[in-house]
């Protein structure tokens, strides 16, 4: 009886577990990217390129990132803050997260990610909003150096 | 002498299904190697590593970098602080396109052609340069009406580069 039940030697399946854990992990990984770049990926603006450029990247514990969204000719879409698309019209909510943030942490700073293409003024706006309720770091962000 | 194993009954999943499926079971098999001589298995694995290389590699952003600002507590652009006395006025005005624009300096008759141009001014007029300014000297930045955020950062990063950190910005009336 036991004897029946015992797989039959040299014709089953024989698989060998190494190469396969080997390719579910690479599977898994690969999943795991492109998951976490459809998440976390910003707004897709033109950043301006000086040449050669001063940016430098500083880590910084605490930044809120405003995004300046805008068409081919330079007209404002939206802002995006923290994931969230703010029309031009609703502009008090913007208002309203920065004062949030800056309650939250005093020493919040600001990172501006204008299209090259938007208005000056729609950058200096946003600056002004951040004089008002006290946050003064405030960084332009540009492309750097290759 | 043959061995038992060569004169062994053929599998019962064999007589079942087939030649057919008796292949494919064969193929199937680990460590089988293609005509080439080529391992299946570390084929696979490979393809699925240079996989991964270029999706990472395509779907990498551009690098970004932050030109540092503060803001005075009281902003220019409110109008409740005034300007000092000898800050380097730069004024930057719109042209037809984007990447048209026209910067005047003052204290110059002729502007400066580019962005390059100007950076190459300012780092003359620094002290580290053998200029007389230094590196708290205001340098107050009058954006006309039109232009853009590209002309702006580009005229903001020409500045930082020079080696100057009060940088104002102004817009006239």
């Amino acid at each position: 009886m036991g004897k029946r039940l015992r797989p039959a030697r040299g014709s089953g399946l024989n698989i060998n577990l190494t190469p396969m854990i080997d390719v579910v992990f690479l599977l898994l990984i690969f999943f795991v990217l492109i998951a976490q770049s459809s998440r976390w990926r910003w707004a897709q603006v033109e950043l301006p390129e000086p040449e050669p450029s001063a940016a430098k990247y500083v880590y910084s514990s605490d930044v809120l990132t405003i995004t300046v969204i805008c068409n081919q000719q330079g007209k404002l879409l939206a802002y995006q803050v923290q994931g969230q698309m703010i029309s031009p019209e609703q502009v008090g909510i913007l208002t309203q997260k920065l004062q949030d943030r800056k309650e939250a942490n005093p020493q919040v700073e600001v990172n501006l990610r204008a299209d090259r293409r938007a208005d000056g003024q729609v950058v200096e706006a946003l600056m002004a909003a951040c004089a008002q309720v006290g946050i003064s770091h405030v960084n332009l962000v540009a492309a750097m150096e290759q | 002498m043959f061995s038992k194993r060569y004169i062994q009954k053929p599998h019962p999943a064999q007589i079942a299904y087939g030649r057919t499926f008796s292949k494919a079971l064969r193929k199937a098999r680990p460590g089988r190697k293609s005509l080439l001589g080529v391992s299946l298995t570390g084929m696979i694995d490979v393809v699925f590593n240079l996989l991964i290389f270029f999706v990472v590699i395509t779907t990498a952003p551009q690098r970004e970098g932050f030109l540092a600002g503060e803001l005075p507590s009281a902003s220019p652009l409110q109008g409740g602080m005034e300007v000092p006395a000898l800050p380097i006025m730069i004024s930057v005005y719109a042209g037809n396109s984007f990447d048209d624009c026209q910067v005047e300096m003052g204290g110059f008759e002729h502007g400066p052609e580019s962005f390059r141009e100007l950076y190459g001014v300012l780092a003359g007029m620094h002290a580290d340069g053998g200029g007389l300014y230094e590196v708290d000297n205001p340098v107050v930045l009058n954006l006309g009406a039109g232009v853009s955020v590209d002309q702006m950062v580009k005229t903001y990063n020409a500045v930082v580069l020079a080696g100057f950190n009060n940088i104002q910005f102004v817009r006239s009336r």
